[in-house]
């Protein structure tokens, strides 16, 4: 490597001169640093400012008014604690996402490993069914959902049950990337040398890859959680009636109507609760993979190369 | 019946358009310590997952005591396989690790004990029970998982270059520690590398494998010193091959072509007029004054001397225009060779051995004979 | 009630026209969205990707939290914010913005939360630059950075180094990254009906979402649905092919 290449982009010279910042602004990490945290600002600072009006002691949802818990659960009539629209939208949302998280783990876990020994063209063509929810428009699977439970599917109808089982159907497609990832780390000879080593078929799965595979499960649990929560378009289509709404709904038909900060406060709260979610997941598959040696997939992965 | 006996019948596994092991035959006795050698895709490691159960044969019967094992899956197998990476279940201890099979041989728990304990201390992991494998180093993990196969006193036991991933210092201890385990439990290895001298040392008998077929099945010294094609030749330490017209046999061997020069080898399997090569080690050739009579010697120029310690390869010219190989041992009354030097290359007829020409294997090519000294 | 496989709708009127309109909308805006968005994420993602040194951890956390925030709280924060009295619109005053764009016929009015194009647009780009961002992030982290050195040692200054050689190597990702936004915007209603309200700013998923969840035309809004799939059933099978694909590199390098 010659002397003239040294990190071209990132080391400053000794001193710039205004012609050459001007007509590279891309060069410059200083204008690439200011427009990433000016980014990051905007990204987030109105989400911010929203969670800070749900501690108004106003009624405004527009301007900073004072600290107060009210529209939490002081207000007698108006907060999320008192509102009876509010409060039905926040139970049935964590009862949506309770379900969804306890349906789509086991089920999405189950289909990874069913689907480890499929191969041939229909595996192919199961792989991109698997994974097409992630690339549809939610509109699309919604309207397509709802076509389904208002036809043939109009013995079960609209309602919670509808809700769940749309907001699984593409949460799997979540859980068994999850699941795979942790599987492609895993790799084949563990289940191979528990097989040699006389274990049965699920004995080879209760013993070793259940065990093995319980941090994906963990994050796969969080992480359903998180998505149900946050779900909107599915939840709507197949809402039945207000005793079905969730908090997206409910944040979605009374935003333009001039609501309290009552809004926000339930707003804040599916924010709390889904961030938490999303962190635990990570620590805790942190946590429960520590007594491995991650760099032992590494050297797995090297041995399987050379 | 003895215990430990295995015999492949007319083996093929193929991979789509791929033949992966090409109908083999073989037959390891009980307590063998038998080697697959090999450069990668020659079909060895398919061989040993073929026996393991891990790949169903597309052909052909894998009988281990006389029973057929080939529809039989790995669970139910009396074989246990060494893996290459180990395969140690992460989320057990090393005690837990070698007993987990031992559940499938109903052992009770005082059995189980004291079977992991005789494991362990074979492999001289008596303290390390407690331990998770992360926490072990690569020759300790190695022995882990041979004691965990170890432990469930299988007739055969199946390695798959369990000692590619280590150094070689740790190699050469473990390789010692193989055999002597090996021969102690008189257990059937089947192993699995494509290192030579690894299979030289430690094996009983060695196949040279290529392209899914056997060439060669035989012990180290005959696979050395006889070896029946140029490819086990030139595998298997050094070697010269010399493209050479095959001639008359007659009673005390069959007169080879070298250009304009006779040789005679002792023994030859080719008939005359066959594409051939004669194949003769560096350390059996003698360089002898220049200007030497008598029977297989040629001249030739010392073109280069290369130093290696306790003994010297020295390369000679033909005045054929081949170029060959020599070994000299560096002992108190050698001869020392400089380049330039004009020299007599003398090739014994018993050390000659005439092989088939394989053109996928490279010869002593001739060069322009320009620069070698005539008569 | 039959149903009739054309654009004329299931009553024979020509739904043709208005639809047709709702369509033309949806694809500017989707196009001037995701233009706007490519300027804003590249050089973001760059930054992230190349010279973020210490800071990248806590970068790369901060750039992928919009996910884990629901869409819906990211929009009802800026009707917060661009309402009369809210701190952007008294910041877009301030700085005199809001006159600017009225010169330039971008908004209509003042209010910046009553039909205006121009706030659907931006308030698309806000919500989606983020998925935006992730995989330009991965594609440009992947470039080798012996690719620029070598421009760099062959006579190239930094941009050129930039524009012949990091936007080349990035096109794959890019692209998937384009699909990845834009398929969305597609079936979008929520954002014009949270941030307009107004029909002016109807777009294809507004079109859709009004036929089947409000009137007897369902039949039409899932016939609108399927022409849309269609539509984008292209630029879907693409990105799952660029994927598949990039899998099987990533595999067959490992």
């Amino acid at each position: 490597m010659s002397a003239t290449t040294s990190a071209p982009a990132t080391t400053p010279k000794a001193r710039v001169t205004l012609r050459e910042r001007v007509s590279n602004p891309w060069g410059r990490p200083r204008f690439l640093a200011l427009t990433t945290w000016i980014y990051i600002l905007w990204s987030l600072v109105p989400v911010l400012l929203a969670v800070r009006f749900a501690f108004n002691s106003g009624r405004s949802r527009t301007s900073l008014q004072g600290w107060s818990l009210r529209w939490f659960w002081q207000d007698p009539t108006l907060s999320v604690f008192h509102d009876p629209t509010l409060q039905a939208a926040l139970k049935h949302s964590l009862v949506l996402a309770a379900l969804v998280m306890v349906i789509a783990t086991p089920l999405g876990t189950a289909l990874a490993l069913g689907m480890r020994r499929w191969t041939g063209p229909s595996a192919g063509v199961a792989n991109i069914v698997l994974l097409l929810p992630l690339v549809t428009p939610e509109l699309v699977f919604a309207v397509g959902m709802f076509l389904l439970f208002t036809t043939a599917f109009g013995f079960i109808g609209l309602g919670t049950t509808a809700q769940a089982i749309g907001q699984v159907t593409f949460t799997l497609s979540w859980v068994v990337l999850i699941v795979r990832g942790r599987l492609a780390t895993i790799g084949r000879e563990v289940e191979e040398a528990a097989a040699d080593l006389g274990a049965p078929p699920l004995h080879v799965v209760g013993r070793v890859l259940v065990p093995l595979l319980l941090p994906a499960m963990a994050a796969s649990l969080l992480v359903s959680f998180a998505l149900s929560i946050d779900d909107f378009v599915v939840s709507q289509y197949l809402a039945s009636g207000a005793d079905t709404t969730t908090v997206p709904m409910r944040i979605y038909s009374q935003a333009r109507g001039g609501p309290t900060p009552a809004l926000n406060a339930l707003a804040t709260i599916m924010l709390v609760v889904s961030l938490l979610a999303v962190v635990l997941a990570y620590v805790v598959y942190r946590a429960l993979t520590r007594g491995e040696d991650q760099g032992s997939a590494v050297k797995q992965l090297a041995m399987d190369v050379g | 019946m003895s215990e430990g006996d295995i015999r492949l019948v007319d083996l093929v596994k193929r991979y789509g358009d791929v033949v992966a092991v090409n109908g083999i035959d073989l037959h390891v006795a009980p307590g063998e310590f038998f080697t697959m050698l090999g450069p990668s895709g020659c079909g060895k490691t398919t061989t040993l997952r073929l026996i393991a159960g891990f790949e169903r044969p597309d052909e052909g019967r894998i009988l281990l005591d006389g029973t057929d094992m080939s529809r039989t899956p790995p669970h139910r197998r009396r074989v246990n396989t060494v893996f290459q990476s180990y395969a140690l279940f992460p989320h057990k201890s090393v005690t837990d690790n070698v007993a987990f099979g031992l559940r499938y041989q109903r052992a009770t728990k005082a059995e189980v004990k004291r079977r992991v304990a005789e494991a362990m201390a074979m492999v001289r992991l008596e303290d390390y029970g407690h331990r998770r494998p992360a926490q072990l180093s690569g020759g300790q993990q190695q022995r882990v998982a041979l004691a965990r196969a170890l432990v469930l006193e299988p007739p055969v036991l199946l390695l798959d270059e369990p000692l590619g991933a280590l150094d070689a210092r740790l190699r050469l201890d473990l390789q010692v520690e193989l055999k002597r385990i090996q021969e102690q439990l008189e257990v059937t290895f089947i192993y699995v590398t494509h290192d030579q001298d690894e299979a030289l040392t430690m094996s009983d008998r060695v196949a040279v494998m290529r392209g899914g077929n056997i060439e060669q099945c035989d012990e180290p010294r005959a696979l050395y010193e006889a070896p029946e094609t140029a490819f086990v030749a030139n595998f298997l330490g050094a070697s010269n091959l010399v493209p050479v017209a095959v001639g008359h046999a007659h009673g005390d061997g069959t007169q080879l072509g070298l250009g304009s020069f006779e040789l005679r080898a002792e023994t030859c399997a080719l008939a005359q007029g066959a594409d051939a090569v004669a194949m003769i080690r560096p350390e059996n050739i003698r360089l002898e004054p220049h200007g030497t009579t008598g029977e297989n010697r040629l001249p030739g120029m010392v073109e280069e001397v290369v130093y290696l310690g306790f003994h010297q390869e020295v390369r000679v010219r033909l005045a054929t225009g081949t170029l060959l190989k020599a070994d000299v041992s560096n002992d108190d009354d050698h001869v020392e060779h400089e380049q330039g030097d004009p020299v007599c290359v003398h090739m014994p007829p018993r050390h000659l051995r005439v092989l088939a020409a394989d053109d996928a294997v490279p010869s002593a090519a001739a060069a322009t004979p320009e620069q070698v000294p005539t008569g | 009630m039959e149903r009739r496989l054309h654009l004329g709708g299931s009553q024979g009127r020509p739904a043709g026209g208005a639809t047709w309109d709702t369509f033309l909308r949806t694809i500017i805006y989707v196009f001037v969205a995701v233009v706007l968005s490519l300027a804003i994420g590249y050089p973001v993602a760059w930054y992230a990707a190349r010279h973020a040194g210490r800071w990248r951890g806590l970068i790369l956390v901060l750039l992928v939290l919009p996910f884990w925030i629901s869409y819906l709280m990211r929009m009802f924060a800026w009707t917060n914010l661009l309402a009369e009295n809210g701190y952007a619109s008294r910041a877009l005053n301030a700085l005199s913005i809001d006159t600017l764009f009225q010169k330039l016929g971008l908004l209509d009015g003042s209010d910046w939360l009553g039909g205006q194009h121009i706030a659907v647009i931006l308030a698309l780009v806000y919500g989606y630059v983020p998925y935006l961002i992730l995989p330009l992030f991965a594609a440009l982290d992947r470039i080798d950075q012996r690719h620029i050195e070598a421009a760099r040692d062959l006579g190239a200054s930094p941009a050129g180094a930039f524009w012949r050689v990091v936007v080349p190597l990035s096109k794959t990702g890019t692209l998937a990254g384009i699909v990845l936004i834009a398929l969305p915007m597609f079936g979008d209603y929520y954002t014009p009906d949270l941030i307009s309200g107004s029909p002016k700013t109807s777009i294809m998923g507004n079109a859709i979402n009004g036929y089947v969840q409000g009137g007897p035309d369902k039949s039409l809004g899932a016939a609108l649905t399927i022409l849309l799939s269609a539509f984008l059933l292209v630029f879907m099978l693409y990105y799952l092919r660029v994927v598949r694909a990039d899998q099987r590199a990533a595999a067959g390098v490992a």
